[in-house]
Formats: C-alpha cells, structure tokens, sequence
C-alpha cells in the first residue's frame, strides 16, 4: 500500500512539476512572441510552434508518469 | 522536390539589350542576377572580358519618375474602395501620360469627399443622438406643471459635465435650482428650473456659457420639444441626404478610375522591374551579356523565344555549375499534384540549400498520418471533411485558403481511417449505439499505445538520419555520413536491448547486444567527434517527443468521452443532444488545433534537423512584378 501511494505521489510530482515548467516556458515565449507579432505579424506560424516547443517537458513527463504507474 | 537548376548566359548585340529583357520579362522563368566576378564569390576563370553596363541618365530619369509616380497610384489605390470596374482599353502609355497630370488632382478631391463626409457623418451621429434624447425627454415633461416655473434639461456625457453645472449655477442662488435625473434607455440629464419670468434672460445667459462636451439645454415642455425634434428631423434628412449623394459621387468614381489606377500600378510595377534588371547588364564595346538561373525545362522555352524574336542573333549559353555556385543557386519546388497544396507547410520554413532535400513530400505523407492518429475519430473526420469539400470550391479566389482546406481534406481522411481502426465515432457513441468494431482501444490501452507512438518517432527519426547520410555523402561530407549511419545502427541496437530485456526469448541475445553497443561508441565519437553521445542522446529524446502522438489522441478521446458522459447525465433527451453538440464541437476545434501544431512541431524540429540544410535563395524571375 505504501508503496502505492509513493508511486501516485511520484507520478504526480513528474507530471505536475512538468506541466509547471512548461506553462513558465511558454508564458515567456508567449509574451515574447505577442510582442514579435506586434510587429511582424507574418510570424504567426512561427511563433505558434515556438509556443507548442515547451510542450517536450510535459510530454516527458506525462511519459514518465504513465511508466511509473502502469510498467 | 527542388527543381533542376541551369545556369545560363545570354549574350547579344548591344542594342537589343532592352528588347531581350522585355522577351525574357514575358516569359517570367529567368532570375537575373550580377555575374560572380563581381559578387562576393570570386570568379575561377580570371578577368571577365566585359564589364557592367554604366548608368544610363534616360534610365535613371525615368526610374525616378515611375518610381514617383507610383507612390502616387498606390495612395490613390488605397483610397478607392474596392468596386467593380472596367478596365481601360488604352494603351498603358496613354494612361500613364493621362494619369501623371491628374492624379495630384485626384488625391485632393479625394480627401475633400472624405474629410467632408467625415463631418457629414459626425453631425448626422450627434443630431440622431440629440432625436433620441428628446424622444427620452418627454417622459420628464410634467402633466401638472408649477406655475410660473420653467424647466429645462441638457444630457450628461460624463461627470465632468455635471460638476461643471454646478459650479456655473452656484453663483446664481436659488434663482436656478438643479437636479440630476435618470431617462429611458439610462441617459442621465441635468434639469434646471427657473421662474419662468427670467426665461428670456437665463436663455441668453446660458446661450453664453461654455460648458466641455456639454450642448444647449432643452425646454421641458411638449410644444417646444416636438418643435425641437421636427426642425431636428428635416435637418437629419437634409444631411442623409447630403451624405448620400456624396457617397454617390464616389462610387462613381471609384468604378470610373480604380481600373485605370490598377492598369496603371500593374504597368508601372513592369517597367520598374524592367529597369531594374537593366543595372545587372554587362557589355563589351558591341555586345551585351546578362546571367541568370532558371528551372532547367524551361531552358528549351527561352532559347525558343529568343530564337523567334532575334533570329539567332541573341543566344542562350548554359554553362557550367561549380562547387562554389551551390550556396547561389536560386530554389524552384516542383511537386506533383498531391503534394502542392503542403508547400503552404514548407514555406514557413527557411529555404532549403539546392544539396538539401525539399521537405514537401515528407510533409504530404507523414503530416495528415499523424493528425490522423492523433484525432482519429470517424465522425470528426467527416466534419472535417464536409468542411473542407466546402471550402474548397467556395474560396477559389483565395488560393492559400484553398490549399489549407486540401490539406484539412486529407488529414480528414487520415483521421476518418484511424477513427475506423480505433471504433470511434463521436468517442464511443459508435461502440455503444452503432456497434463497431474496433482494433484499438485508445482509451484503455496507454502503454501499448505509447510504443506505437514511440515505434512510429523511430521510424520517422530513422528516416530522418538515412537521408541525412545520404545528403552528407552527395556533398563528400563521408565522416558525417559515417557518423548518421552509426546513428541509425545504434538506434536499432538500443530497440533491440530494450527488447531483449522485456521478451523473455530474447533475453540471451542481452550481452552480446551490449557488446556490440560498446564497440559503436568509440565508432561514433571518432566520426562524430567528442559531442557524439550528446547527439546521440538527443535523437532519443526525439524519439521520446513522438509520445505526444499518443498523449494528444487520449486528450481528444477523453473529452469526447467526458462530452458524451456529461450529454447522458442530463435528463432531457434534447438538452443531452445539444450540450453533447457543442462539447463535441469544443473538441473538434482543439482537435484541430492541437494536432497541427504538434504534427508541424515534429516535423520543423525533430525530423527536419537530422537532414535537411537551410540557406537557399528564393527564385525571383524578372516578371511583370
């Protein structure tokens, strides 16, 4: 049983912790690329794959976590 | 794929330099460009027996005035709304001539019809703001009046206003009182009253006040506001009226002239161009020489053209491309049909180098598959295709959007074909009602799913690496090529450790696997030099990020799934319907969205890395723009 509850808590800080850095990645490059699309608004394409690129982080972890608790 | 470059030479008498760049201009398949003797690379042969032609003052002269010239059309163009109009049988020299002598003229009738309109519509929007609120004011009329009083109201815009009324009626005493009311529809009004003795002198008093924003008071009393309002109605009409005919006037002028001006910008945007290419001429003391790049089965089509024109005395030379040309050859994609429509995908990209692969037909197939198998669900897929059916042959006009709605069709096949194999239509309303059959259970198989996602990123990222190895041995880069094809073994070796320690069967060939992978190393960092492991590392981690594939599918399934739970959770069969419609509509946006970026994402950073070389210039044949 404790063993259980240490793997949910595992699996939970590895998505959790994931997501977190990713929604910082992206807050910044959000902001940044608002501010490029200001002025160039021919970005667009662009600055939303620079925004999906964080998303690695959470992938991983969502990976990460789905090992921990199935595998 | 990148179109198979010439580089040519045409050479001729020096006197038809002018007319062999207009055949050339027509037939829009030469980029001109300086000879590399005078470009940054330096040239093999030694000196060039000609030199560049020298400014020519007629040319320049009249570059000036076309250039200024059409300042002036495009500020006439960005006037003139966009109407239906003839285009004008004149000759375009004619029209220019014509159009330099008025268009000054033009440009300031314009802006007199638009700043007079301006203020037309600014008085018709305060007098109808005025109508109403006279309108409104009647409810304050009071049936039984104070005898001997008057009263009289004006409408607040902001406090400012009323502070300001307070202040000019506090040195009045309580000759004038004020008041602070509420109308219909919210409007708020000063009222003052006065004894109605005082009225012609408070009248003229106030006739002097100054009050930001604030407009004459009106008289509470029926007969003077119904006054107000029909003097404020015929004076409505008369500049509707007014307005109107304006607008009249501009419309017609507007389909007389906007061809004209079109004629005019697309003939000056010619001869600009023409004139631009003349400063890339060279000449010896008779003739005349340029260089250029063009698709090589266009070839045949120039020399043709020139042959018909000059008779032969204007020829085309193909010469030689040298290794040194590579970084200058101007690309050309030519795709088949099919995939056409995902070169909108690529040309968000950097151009690729002429040694480099086009990513188009990578794109074309591997793009709508993982859209397909991220969204895979049968009647999202319809959706989506009914959607793009639609859209195809309504934006004919607009042929990006057509090639966006061509790829939306195809990954709409794509997500209707993997919606089949995963027995999802609408999420698990086909299991449930229509009784599909299905092959994978995305919702409860995670970790076979994940290997599917993670064995379809090997693949890709195999690929990936087997065309880089090709692309660094075309270009006898071996120690790169070397390394690509180490790469590619130590995947392979890695997939079969992994195996090996999870099939039982293959758990003798471990050792001689890991042994195997001990030698690869050194291998590797010999080719790759020190940074070969963290190279190594990171095509892993590629591979990884191919997880999302199957992390964005269960995102989709399980908000179809939670759409359809929260549907059946309402009592009312209709009510369902539509909370069900709209989560799964919810859905099919964000199944859109989502599988987009990520499927572009795999391909613009973990696929595209391994091969491909940036660094080609864009094709920029001298045409009519």
């Amino acid at each position: 049983m404790e063993a259980k509850v240490l793997m949910g808590f595992a699996a939970a800080l590895a998505m959790g912790l994931s997501a977190l850095a990713t929604g910082w990645a992206q807050s910044r490059i959000g902001a940044a690329g608002a501010g490029a699309l200001a002025e160039k608004p021919e970005l667009t394409a662009t600055v939303i794959i620079l925004v999906a690129i964080p998303e690695t982080m959470v992938i991983l972890g969502f990976v990460i976590a789905a090992m921990i608790l199935m595998l | 794929m990148i179109a198979r470059m010439s580089k040519v030479a045409v050479v001729g008498p020096k006197r038809l330099a002018g007319e062999t760049l207009a055949v050339i201009q027509q037939l829009g398949a030469l980029h001109i460009e300086e000879h590399e003797a005078t470009s940054a690379v330096p040239a093999e042969a030694g000196e060039a027996p000609f030199h560049p032609a020298p400014p020519d003052e007629n040319l320049l002269t009249r570059r000036a005035f076309y250039e200024g010239l059409l300042v002036r059309v495009n500020d006439m163009l960005e006037c003139l709304p966009e109407v239906a109009s003839r285009l004008p049988q004149l000759a375009p020299t004619v029209v220019i001539h014509s159009l330099h002598e008025v268009t000054d003229r033009h440009l300031r009738q314009w802006k007199e019809w638009c700043a007079a309109g301006d203020k037309l519509r600014s008085e018709i929007s305060q007098l109808t703001r005025r109508q109403e609120l006279i309108t409104r004011l009647n409810g304050l009329v009071e049936r039984h009046p104070v005898e001997g009083e008057l009263r009289l109201a004006v409408e607040l815009t902001d406090e400012a206003q009323w502070a300001a009324w307070q202040e000019v009626l506090l040195g009045q005493g309580d000759r004038i009182t004020l008041a602070r009311k509420t109308v219909k529809g919210g409007a708020e009004v000063a009222v003052l009253a006065l004894p109605a003795a005082e009225k012609n002198a408070v009248l003229e008093w106030l006739a002097t006040l100054a009050i930001p924003g604030g407009e004459q008071p009106l008289l509470l009393d029926p007969q003077a506001l119904r006054l107000a309002w029909e003097s404020g109605s015929k004076l409505l009409g008369d500049l509707s009226g007014r307005l109107t005919l304006l607008e009249e006037r501009r419309a017609t002028f507007a389909g007389r002239w906007r061809g004209i001006y079109l004629v005019a910008h697309d003939w000056l945007h010619a001869q600009l161009a023409l004139l631009a290419a003349q400063t890339d001429l060279y000449e010896t003391e008779l003739c005349f020489w340029l260089f250029g790049w063009l698709p090589s089965p266009e070839l045949p089509r120039l020399r043709e053209a020139l042959m018909q024109r000059f008779a032969g005395q204007v020829v085309v030379e193909e010469q030689e491309i040298r290794e040194h040309d590579l970084a200058r050859v101007p690309i050309v994609l030519r795709n088949p049909g099919y995939f056409q429509p995902f070169e909108l995908l690529v040309r968000l990209l950097p151009i690729p180098a002429y040694t480099s692969f086009d990513l188009t037909p990578f794109l074309a197939i591997f793009f709508p598959l993982f859209f397909g198998m991220m969204l895979g669900d049968m009647g999202y897929g319809f959706i989506l295709l009914v959607i793009a059916l639609i859209t195809i042959p309504a934006a004919r006009q607009r042929p990006l959007l057509v090639d966006a709605a061509k790829i939306l069709g195809v990954c709409a096949v794509y997500t209707v074909i993997f919606g089949f194999l995963f027995g999802e239509l609408f999420g698990a309303v086909g299991r449930r009602f229509f009784h599909l059959p299905h092959w994978i259970d995305r919702h409860g198989s995670i970790v076979p799913m994940l290997y599917f996602a993670l064995s379809v990123g090997f693949i890709h990222i195999g690929l990936g690496l087997a065309l880089g190895m090709v692309a660094a041995f075309r270009q006898g880069e071996k120690r790169a090529g070397l390394f690509k094809l180490g790469s590619i073994v130590l995947l392979c070796l890695m997939a079969l450790i992994f195996f090996s320690f999870r099939v039982e069967r293959l758990a003798m060939l471990t050792t001689p696997l890991l042994m195997v992978l001990g030698v690869l190393l050194p291998l590797l960092i010999f080719t790759g030099g020190f940074m070969a492991p963290l190279e190594v590392l990171q095509t892993i981690g590629n591979i990884i990020s191919y997880a999302r594939i199957m992390a964005i599918g269960l995102t989709s399934v399980l908000l179809a799934y939670v759409a359809n739970r929260i549907a059946g959770a309402i009592g009312s069969i209709w009510v369902g319907v539509l909370v069900a419609s709209l989560l799964h509509a919810l859905n099919i946006v964000l199944g859109v969205f989502a599988p987009t970026v990520h499927s572009l994402r795999l391909h613009y950073v973990e696929f595209l890395g391994k091969f491909m070389a940036m660094g080609g210039r864009k094709f920029a044949p001298l045409g009519k723009s």
